[in-house]
């Protein structure tokens, strides 16, 4: 595969900065929105996104160009997500087990509060239902939803980012689906 | 005829667009004449609707910047001058 964004690759590799700096601008947006929807909070959005390049810059020797470089990009982004998620379960059951009766830790709680005032003006009282459901989804039918649904991809992508077949990947977007269908109280909103 | 659990999987598949025009009519038919699985297809069909509309965050305009800035910088070489 030799797309624009491999050609960019390959000339970072080799030292070009603003290679480089072309591929943090084609890919920054993508990866800060994959960060704020598995994470909920714009903080660890924008961490996600320093976390993700400089990893991206220090294995720009190992990517290997046959393969494409939004999947490797993504693989790395949801990874680093994914890590952190747990190291948050990790921690709601270790250190603050202190869960309110909805079930959700303190963490999380915090997670969804983390909006300035004009951005909770415009989000209508759906899509804050939304995002909540999304929030409380546990994490391996968060991640599928979020790359299909806000990421636009396809079920082979995510499977090539998660890393498994893509009849896990169609599994676990049918139960997030049925997930949120539950959640959503669809009637309710309507 | 076709059963619920059946329509159901027939459900996802539509929605993940992969369903064949054969499997839609056969869908159809399942749903002209089951109520509940009926519901569950609208729901379905509201909650796609629903996720496809959440906004996308504003991202910091800054970003690049303060990516590039933790990138380390190059070894300088240096110039042999002969």
């Amino acid at each position: 595969m030799n797309s624009f964004e491999t050609r960019l690759a390959k000339l970072a590799r080799d030292g070009d900065r603003s290679a480089f700096a072309e591929l943090v601008d084609l890919y920054k947006d993508k990866i800060y929105h994959l960060g704020y929807r598995m994470l909920g909070n714009a903080h660890e959005a924008e961490d996600i996104v320093q976390e993700t390049f400089l990893r991206v810059y220090r294995s720009l020797k190992s990517y290997d160009p046959s393969h494409k470089f939004s999947t490797w990009i993504y693989r790395i982004g949801t990874n680093l997500c994914i890590d952190r998620l747990r190291k948050r379960k990790f921690h709601a059951f270790s250190l603050d087990a202190d869960t309110t009766e909805d079930g959700l830790d303190g963490y999380s709680m915090l997670a969804s509060e983390d909006l300035t005032p004009e951005q909770q003006i415009t989000l209508s009282e759906t899509q804050q239902h939304i995002r909540q459901a999304i929030d409380k989804m546990p994490e391996k039918y968060r991640s599928v939803v979020v790359l299909r649904y806000l990421h636009d991809l396809s079920l082979q992508e995510i499977s090539g980012i998660l890393g498994m077949p893509v009849t896990t990947v169609k599994t676990r977007v049918h139960r997030g689906r049925e997930y949120l269908r539950k959640r959503l109280d669809v009637k309710q909103l309507l | 005829m076709m059963d619920c659990k059946e329509a159901i999987s027939f459900i996802h598949e539509y929605f993940d667009g992969l369903l064949d025009d054969p499997s839609q009519q056969q869908l159809k038919q399942h749903l002209l004449q089951c109520a509940d699985c009926q519901k569950r297809f609208n729901e379905l069909e509201q909650t796609e609707a629903f996720l496809h509309s959440i906004p996308a965050p504003p991202v910091p305009s800054d970003l690049t910047y303060k990516v590039m800035a933790a990138i380390p910088q190059p070894k300088k070489r240096t110039a042999w001058m002969y």
